[in-house]
């Protein structure tokens, strides 16, 4: 099931979040909390069910084609978007029926941010910070969604809300020096980190 | 996704072709390479030359199938990469891990 729409420019709030100064953890985002009013450009309900993870992304592409961004910007979007849509459907809703998938996207000057919000009950983000300690871990061929997404976006930001879970992806549109590096360093753009509250654990 | 496998000297070539997706080709990668394992070879190639897409479970399995091979005393290496696959190995900082060739030869040379 998939129903959507696209939506003419129409002001959305500014994005409001739980934020504590001074207590950054390897694993907090850095995500700009003062922006331009943002635009929703598009927004879908999705099934929690296989293979929507690709529909999220075919959507989001089709939704920022006007804007030009760069094919390797893009490619990481979508990536990013897929990769975060199949665990809202896995973890968060955990395959069910009843529960759905919202997949909204918002522009502002220079930025498009994704957010992807499920129904499921409250998570607990737990990612190693570094490749080395990820590596350390039993490896299953799964668990790198997070870390992939982590690295693919210039910024994410992951909350508990009292429905569910959302998960936002912040890309500027231009090409940042980190693009062709392995390692990526924090922008400098905000000094407010956000604190997950969290009472469950995910993979 | 299907997968070849051949032998050249003591290096077993594993070549799969499509996507390493969850759900398409990742289960398939690790059965390949744990039967080159169970049968004997030590001396792993992933061509990855004929692969399309990517995602956190194929490299979750290049991960897996990388640490299962170098617990067994064996080597597990890489060539042929796509540019895609390319930029994920170096977004994900996996490009220090693995030893990857440009081509088979390079890459048979090296064992």
């Amino acid at each position: 099931m998939i129903q959507g729409r696209k939506h003419k420019m129409q002001n959305n709030a500014l994005l409001t979040a739980k934020s504590k100064k001074d207590q950054e953890s390897a694993d907090n985002p850095h995500f700009p909390e003062k922006r331009h009013s943002e635009y929703l450009i598009g927004e879908w309900t999705l099934a929690s069910v296989a293979g929507n993870d690709l529909k999220a992304m075919e959507l989001v592409t089709s939704s920022v084609q006007t804007l030009s961004l760069a094919e390797n910007r893009l490619a990481r979007l979508q990536m990013a978007v897929a990769e975060a849509t199949r665990n809202a459907i896995e973890h968060g809703n955990q395959y069910s029926s009843d529960l759905l998938i919202t997949l909204q996207v918002l522009i502002c000057p220079g930025i498009v941010i994704v957010r992807i919000r499920d129904q499921g009950e409250q998570l607990r983000i737990s990612e190693p910070a570094d490749l080395a300690t990820k590596l350390a871990a039993p490896q299953t061929g799964r668990g790198w969604g997070l870390y992939l997404i982590k690295r693919l976006v210039d910024h994410w930001q992951f909350r508990n809300e009292a429905n569910g879970h959302v998960i936002e992806l912040l890309l500027y549109h231009k090409q940042t020096k980190d693009d062709n590096r392995s390692e990526k360093k924090d922008l400098p753009l905000s000094s407010q980190i956000y604190i997950l509250e969290n009472n469950g654990e995910k993979t | 996704m299907k997968i070849t496998v051949r032998q050249i000297g003591n290096v077993t070539i594993i070549t799969p072709e499509g996507k390493i997706t969850i759900g398409d080709g990742d289960v398939a990668l690790r059965t390949s390479v744990r039967e080159a394992l169970e049968n004997g070879s030590s001396n792993l190639l992933l061509n990855l030359g004929n692969v399309t897409t990517i995602d956190s479970s194929g490299i979750g399995e290049l991960v897996s199938s990388y640490t299962s091979t170098s617990s067994r005393g064996g080597k597990l290496k890489l060539s042929n990469l796509p540019a895609k696959v390319t930029d994920i190995l170096h977004i994900t900082q996996l490009i220090t891990v693995f030893e990857v060739y440009d081509n088979e030869k390079e890459a048979l040379d090296s064992f």
